[in-house]
């Protein structure tokens, strides 16, 4: 398993004791193995796909994303609209006259049918 | 499954003593060898043979290390990382020559421990130069970093070995 290369010079001899220390797998690790794959086959697709580590965290984000976006178009849909009592408040002059002028602020010549009626 | 069980004749050694290095606990560093080798058996079919198989294992092997390490610190809540869990499970076994006079064995767990304690990165390879004998090109490949990252890694790495064991060093 070691093809140990040959140390530089600079390398301390003592480094070489790092090979001493080595591990193996657990006995038995085939069968586990074995067992993990086949208890992986019986689970649907989708839960498989669900469980990658990438999927996962592409559907967390596109989560956050929508949620974010759905957000940010709802409050620009409220903030267009305009509000009914400020739509109120800018139609209502403080005289109650809704921007219409009154009889003595119009001459006499544009007045017809209709002024007349208001005249009256 | 056939290439399974050569998978892990072949690599399980090396994967195990990478596993085991990394992480320092016997059964958590198990885990990640099955899962490595579940993930080769998945993944098997589009394995393209551009840098060798034992380089393909460990890469997958030492991502997975790098992943539980990740989620260990998360847990641990700490900036400065968990302690270091003493119980990897490595068996002594001698390679090479050395002086008699001197206590092998316990100077390798002296190294051991001192490797334990470097930081991930120059842990890695470490333990991959010296203790799985990976070329610098291996080592390249296997970490998916250039060749400078990984010499930079071994020479931070052994001045602070040097300074931990600087008692060997007169």
């Amino acid at each position: 398993m070691n093809e140990h290369h040959e140390p530089p010079s600079d390398e301390p001899r003592w480094l070489r004791l790092a090979a001493d220390l080595k591990a193996e797998p657990a006995p038995g690790t085939l069968a586990r193995v074995r067992e993990r794959l086949a208890a992986r086959e019986r689970e649907p697709a989708w839960v498989r796909w669900l469980g990658r580590p990438a999927a996962l965290a592409t559907s967390v984000a596109l989560l956050v994303v929508c949620a974010w976006a759905g957000d940010a178009w709802i409050t620009s849909a409220v903030s267009a609209r305009p509000d009914g009592a400020t739509l109120v408040s800018a139609l209502l002059d403080e005289d109650g006259s809704f921007g219409l002028g009154t009889q003595a602020d119009e001459p006499a010549s544009l007045s017809g049918a209709d002024s007349g009626a208001v005249s009256r | 499954m056939a290439a399974l069980e050569q998978l892990l004749e072949r690599f399980g050694g090396a994967m195990a003593t990478l596993a085991r290095s990394m992480l320092r606990d016997a059964t958590e560093a198990q885990d990640v060898v099955e899962e490595s080798l579940m993930r080769a058996h998945e993944a098997g079919p589009g394995f393209r043979g551009e840098r060798g198989v034992r380089t393909w294992m460990l890469r997958i092997t030492a991502n997975l290390c790098r992943d539980r390490l990740r989620r260990r610190r998360f847990t641990a809540g700490s900036l400065d990382g968990p302690t270091p869990i003493e119980d990897p499970g490595l068996r002594f076994e001698p390679v090479g020559e050395w002086d008699e006079r001197m206590d092998r064995q316990a100077m390798a767990a002296r190294l051991d421990a001192a490797i334990a304690r470097l930081p991930e990165e120059q842990r890695e390879v470490t333990v991959m130069r010296h203790r799985l004998g990976l070329s610098h090109e291996e080592m390249c490949a296997t970490l998916g970093v250039p060749l400078g990252t990984v010499k930079s890694r071994l020479a931070r790495a052994l001045t602070t070995l040097r300074q931990e064991l600087s008692d060997w060093e007169r």
